[in-house]
């Protein structure tokens, strides 16, 4: 329920038949048209029971339902009145005419609106709706003064009245067989079928009259709005149209971006829409993290402006990411956003967003990893794409293999060593790595360089999780494939265009023409020489090194994390070995290994860099294969 | 989260970009290999392509043989385990797949709309009725009109039979009489003559022709 436990009360009338008046036809319909709809609960959510409908009552009937609706229901936080009827103007006030009104004695025998608004003083609802769909309506002006004295009106808190008239005070109002031109303009905004606005869950009557406003200009009726004292949220209905702009969410931050900040807002605001736009299709993370950062970086001298416009906007991408086919979207948005925060993590007010950041990724890797553990156990080609696939999944089924392990492994590192999510992540991982091995085994292969960080996360998780028997035929599969095409791995940013020849180079075993497609030297390599130290493989790796003769191999070293989600990192070290020439053993590489290589500052940062690592596929956080206690404790159940 | 902003989500890691390229490289290699095919047929110089459907009209030569575009397909059945097993080889099963239906339906097209054009102009030779193979190929070569190019180069016509029919026309021809053979030469010389004729009579239509040499 929108409104809660709030008091919503509607009078609604319609006078067809008249004691001194012609009869009209559609006032009676028209009344119970907008009762109905304003009763139901995905409408107006008024309370049916206690409000009422009133077709062609008496003056006496019409003053016991207001004394009945008003003064027996305690409190009320939404009150409306709907009038469908004659009406004129005499003596300077505005009359509604009922069944026993008399043009002579108008005062004594129609309902004056002055009367009503006496009534709404009194009763003081915290909002009034009054709709007058009558000739002469316009005319209420008359009756504005009993509303606008000075005891009751101005101070914070008091109570808001909104009028809508749907014809000048001039005007007649118009009927056809749906009914009262304005009543049915009025229906259309409340029902949907006329669009108001959509960025608010609740339209205002005042919302609603500007629009029938400018719908019945084409008629001979011009409606009147009035609005008095208006505060707070909108409260007449609910918006049909809330929701319906898959763009609402950005457009709602930019709208209420800071005035401060305009000037970053409007340099890139094409590329903001484009990236926004790109979350739910064809998304790629470094051009989402160029745009975003573009956006904050004229933003990290002021660290509050700077986190609110990040978690805001990452709200509204997040939206976004719902409409992706991919159920890993939200996800790796959130970790993208996150990367963007890591330049400025020495600000508290970054740091604390970060972490909130982390948590969101967090939950939403164990929510799509969940959803493909799931999968699997019902539908072992689960992984395979859904479309447009087929034999281009011969390279890319083994690249989705080491992301899934890769980013199932990466969520411990997202949670506090307290937060119970902590196993609940490692569970999903070994729960998911269970499944690939199962039925995934001949897609568990190295393929690509850009696997390499997803294969560091794994294997360094699955060692710590004690998932030995896993771990080691994880790293034997890749090990294997390695030896299998001599060490040449596709480069990690091979055009995708090319893969088809990677491949038939590959099948062919015969790499001649295709040297510019394999990664020298890769990192994959680094990868398995040192998980097989940390899983004691490293005498099994020995027997076949002699088959990746001449492969050579590096690592990539940087002490400054806070370049960790830089296209270019600048100011480390390049790492480079050759399997026979100075390597001829595992224990060599692990022997020439530079100690203490560089770890982050803080498990934030570590956090932060294992992200980017899975994100950008071209750098491997190496921290997480040295056994430094910078890796995520154990948490048990 | 919105109503509005719910879908169905049934992919993971979804990269339809890389997709859509392999598959564009993938479609590329089938065109190349298919023009390799076409080519065993027909000279790349000789091949027309159409620009949007309809059939060829000749407006200044209603005589000759239009033709229109028509349909080949085939199709290729990957098998999940294939992809899963990463079994490389489904690239060259497919491919070889393809090309083997798309070559089987070109030929198909070529000789049918070749036949189709003889039964047409009434130019075709009965072998039975000529009484033998050798016969029957010097009526062939008597029906055909050879043609020169703007070099002056007159092109022999090919000769297309099935495998089994052409080793026994080609065993007939090398056991033919020395007097078969000169006549089979004094006809070729002849056309090979009237070629040339035909072609100095094209070449006369123009206002002037020169050597742009």
């Amino acid at each position: 329920m929108l409104w809660g436990r709030c008091v919503r009360l509607l009078i609604s009338i319609g006078c067809n038949v008249y004691d001194h008046a012609p009869a009209l036809t559609g006032a009676e319909a028209d009344a119970r048209r907008m009762f109905e709809a304003l009763i139901r609960s995905d409408v107006g959510e008024y309370d049916p029971a206690r409000s009422k409908l009133l077709l062609s009552p008496s003056m006496d009937e019409v003053r016991q339902a207001l004394r009945d609706v008003l003064f027996s229901n305690g409190a009320i936080d939404t009150f409306t009145f709907f009038f469908a009827g004659h009406g004129g103007v005499r003596a300077s006030s505005f009359y509604m005419w009922v069944r026993d009104s008399s043009p002579d004695a108008q005062s004594m025998t129609a309902l004056s609106l002055s009367d009503i608004f006496r009534n709404l003083n009194e009763a003081a609802p915290e909002q009034s709706n009054i709709i007058i769909d009558a000739c002469e309506s316009g005319g209420l002006i008359a009756d504005l003064g009993v509303l606008l004295k000075s005891d009751v009106r101005g101070d914070a808190g008091t109570p808001i009245v909104t009028l809508v008239a749907t014809s000048a005070q001039n005007q007649y109002s118009e009927e056809t067989q749906a009914g009262g031109l304005g009543t049915t303009a009025i229906l259309d905004c409340i029902e949907g079928r006329d669009f108001v606005q959509d960025n608010a869950s609740a339209l205002d009557l005042v919302e609603i009259g500007r629009r029938i406003s400018t719908r019945l200009r084409t008629t001979d009726q011009s409606p009147v709005v009035w609005g008095l004292n208006l505060y707070g949220p909108p409260r007449f209905c609910r918006n049909p149209r809330y929701g319906a702009d898959p763009a609402r969410s950005l457009r709602a931050v930019i709208q209420d971006w800071p005035s401060a900040c305009d000037t970053s807002v409007r340099e890139h605001y094409d590329e903001l829409w484009q990236t926004y736009a790109s979350v739910s299709g064809n998304w790629n993370p470094r051009a989402f993290t160029d745009v975003v950062n573009s956006v904050l970086s004229p933003l990290a001298p002021t660290p509050e402006v700077f986190t609110g416009f990040a978690e805001r906007f990452g709200a509204a991408v997040l939206e976004r990411a719902e409409l992706s086919d991919d159920v890993f979207r939200r996800a790796l948005t959130s970790a993208a956003l996150t990367v963007c925060l890591l330049p400025y993590l020495e600000h508290e007010a970054v740091a604390r967003a970060t972490r909130r950041l982390l948590d969101a990724t967090g939950a939403a890797l164990i929510a799509a990893g969940s959803q493909l553990a799931a999968d699997l156990t019902t539908d072992h080609y689960a992984l395979l794409a859904k479309r447009g696939g087929g034999l281009s999944d011969l390279f890319y089924l083994p690249l989705h293999v080491a992301q899934t392990l890769g980013w199932a492994a990466a969520t411990p590192w997202l949670f506090q060593a307290d937060d119970a999510r902590r196993l609940e992540a490692d569970t999903m991982f070994a729960t998911l790595l269970r499944l690939v091995l199962t039925h995934y085994s001949g897609s568990v292969l190295a393929i690509s360089d850009a696997q390499a960080p997803f294969w560091a996360i794994s294997l360094s998780r699955a060692a710590d999780l004690g998932l030995t028997e896993e771990a080691n035929e994880l790293a034997g599969l890749l090990f294997h494939s390695f030896v299998a095409c001599r060490g040449q791995l596709a480069r990690w940013d091979i055009p995708p265009e090319k893969t088809l020849d990677y491949l038939l180079a590959r099948r062919a075993n015969d790499f001649s023409q295709a040297d510019d497609l394999v990664e020298r030297p890769n990192e994959s390599l680094t990868v398995l020489m040192k998980a097989a130290a940390l899983l004691g493989l490293g005498e099994v790796f020995d027997e076949s090194l002699w088959k990746v003769d001449g492969v050579s191999f590096a690592a990539y070293l940087n002490a400054d994390f806070s370049q960790y989600g830089a296209d270019m990192m600048t100011g480390g070290q390049n790492l480079v070995w050759t399997v026979g020439h100075d390597v001829f053993r595992v224990a060599d590489m692990v022997r020439t290994w530079p100690e203490p290589s560089p770890r982050p500052r803080s498990d934030l940062i570590a956090a932060v860099a294992v992200l980017a690592s899975l994100l950008y596929s071209d750098r491997v956080p190496w921290f997480c294969l040295d056994d430094t206690g910078m890796r995520p404790t154990l948490t048990t159940a | 989260m919105s109503d509005s902003a719910q879908s169905s989500k049934d992919g993971y890691f979804v990269d339809e970009t890389g997709a859509a390229a392999f598959n564009t490289s993938f479609t590329l290699m089938l065109a190349k290999l298919q023009k390799e095919v076409v080519s065993q047929y027909i000279s790349p110089s000789n091949t027309h392509r159409f620009r949007h459907g309809g059939d060829w009209n000749h407006p200044g030569a209603p005589e000759a043989i239009g033709g229109g575009m028509q349909t080949h397909s085939a199709i290729v059945e990957t098998q999940f385990q294939d992809l899963v097993d990463n079994d490389l080889g489904a690239i060259d099963r497919s491919a070889q797949h393809l090309i083997e239906a798309m070559h089987r339906q070109f030929a198909q097209m070529l000789y049918s709309t070749v036949s189709a054009a003889c039964d047409q102009t009434g130019n075709t030779v009965d072998a039975k009725a000529e009484g033998s193979l050798e016969d029957a190929f010097m009526a062939m070569i008597e029906k055909i009109q050879f043609s020169a190019d703007k070099n002056g180069k007159v092109n022999l016509p090919e000769v297309h039979v099935a495998p089994d029919t052409g080793a026994r026309m080609i065993a007939a021809l090398e056991a033919t009489s020395p007097e078969y053979k000169d006549r089979l030469e004094v006809i070729k010389a002849r056309k090979i003559e009237e070629a040339l004729g035909r072609e100095v009579e094209r070449k006369a239509k123009f206002v002037c022709y020169g050597d742009d040499a």
